[in-house]
């Protein structure tokens, strides 16, 4: 969780620097994009890290014998991927 | 440069640094701020109020999961139904009328005022608001938990009552964390802590782990249905980190009765504002 965070954060303050200290277009274009990439690698990665704590969790709790936990977490996951399959436009 | 990344990130700072003071979460004042202010589509700034629920859930629920105070096993439980309700909240979101999403985000402003007035009542009546959750009897599906009180230094008990009832105002919080931007400061925790007898502390933590989820399933739908700005997120993201930070520094050293007010001040005259807004 703290790395994925950390992670983040870190492609946003990348992003949001790029972005406002270069201009858009010109000699700057190139660099002012990868701005932008960096935020939405800093967004997605942000959206990521939840799921990969709570698959970590389901790692530990399967290790420790708790299959009530694993199995809420299971269901969980099932529904947050399912949800988001369920609710895509193109589906 | 077209996008005033500063205003975004001082937005941000203040929404988190107020919302973390009175523990209602940055997206009831961020979202009007950004309308009223900066003139951001209310969409746009629901869609970047969900995100920065996730990145506040993963900074609390470290500091809170460290001493011990989220209830996991609750929090999946609830959380199964709360996100189910914020896919569906955020789906009506996307769809609704722009001022439609402004007249209801007013009336969970005028409810949060009334829940601020309610909880200044009971901490100058009782004096220590943690005192009262201490040991609770019974339950339906079992679910009990330790807490250590803060004062006594004691671990007390406590099992969690309504438990069907908790899940089914859950998918409720959940829809309308959904469709309005908002976290469980106002909604989930008061739920846990009055239907299902959880001490505040525990509801507080343990929401502060659903959140982080509820603005997951329902930042995807605002995303894939476009209805996302990357920049102002970006900046609204380390506003509201940094402002929690300093916001939970602060509360310690400033009257809480003083800052109830001066949000209840806010929340009012942004409640008017939003309403002329409409009108116009």
């Amino acid at each position: 969780m703290r790395a994925g965070s950390v992670l983040s954060l870190s492609f946003l303050l990348l992003g949001l620097a790029v972005y406002a200290a270069l201009p858009s277009g010109g000699a700057h274009e190139w660099e002012w994009r990868n701005g932008y990439i960096y935020l939405m690698i800093g967004i997605v990665s942000l959206l990521l890290t939840p799921l990969m704590g709570l698959l970590a969790f389901l790692i530990f709790s399967i290790r420790q014998r708790e299959f009530t936990m694993a199995f809420l977490i299971v269901t969980l996951l099932v529904l947050l991927i399912g949800g988001t399959w369920l609710i895509h436009p193109g589906h | 440069m077209s996008d005033p990344i500063f205003f975004y990130i001082l937005i941000g700072f203040v929404a988190g640094t107020l919302g973390s003071m009175v523990g209602l979460g940055g997206g009831i004042i961020m979202v009007p701020a950004l309308t009223i202010l900066l003139g951001v589509d209310i969409k746009s700034a629901i869609s970047a109020s969900l995100i920065s629920l996730v990145a506040t859930s993963i900074m609390s629920v470290s500091v809170f999961a460290k001493k011990e105070l989220v209830h996991f096993k609750l929090g999946l439980i609830l959380v199964s139904t709360t996100i189910v309700g914020s896919f569906g909240g955020s789906y009506i979101g996307v769809y609704l009328d722009p001022n439609t999403l402004m007249i209801l985000f007013t009336a969970l402003m005028i409810f949060a005022a009334i829940m601020l007035i309610r909880n200044l009542k009971k901490k100058t009546e009782d004096g220590d608001y943690e005192s009262q959750t201490d040991v609770h009897v019974g339950g339906f599906f079992g679910i009990s938990g330790k807490y250590r009180s803060e004062k006594s230094g004691q671990v007390q008990g406590f099992t969690v009552r309504r438990v069907p009832l908790n899940i089914g105002l859950s998918t409720f919080a959940g829809a309308i964390s959904g469709m309005l931007g908002v976290g469980g400061g106002i909604i989930q925790v008061p739920m846990m802590h009055i239907v299902g007898g959880v001490p505040i502390k525990i509801a507080s933590a343990t929401s502060s782990f659903m959140i982080g989820f509820t603005g997951f399933a329902g930042a995807i739908v605002y995303f894939m249905y476009d209805q996302f700005d990357v920049v102002m997120t970006s900046g609204l993201i380390i506003g509201i980190i940094g402002g929690s930070y300093s916001g939970s520094k602060i509360a310690m050293k400033v009257n809480s009765k003083f800052l109830i007010m001066v949000l209840l001040v806010v929340l009012l005259y942004t409640s008017f504002r939003m309403i002329m807004k409409v009108c116009n």
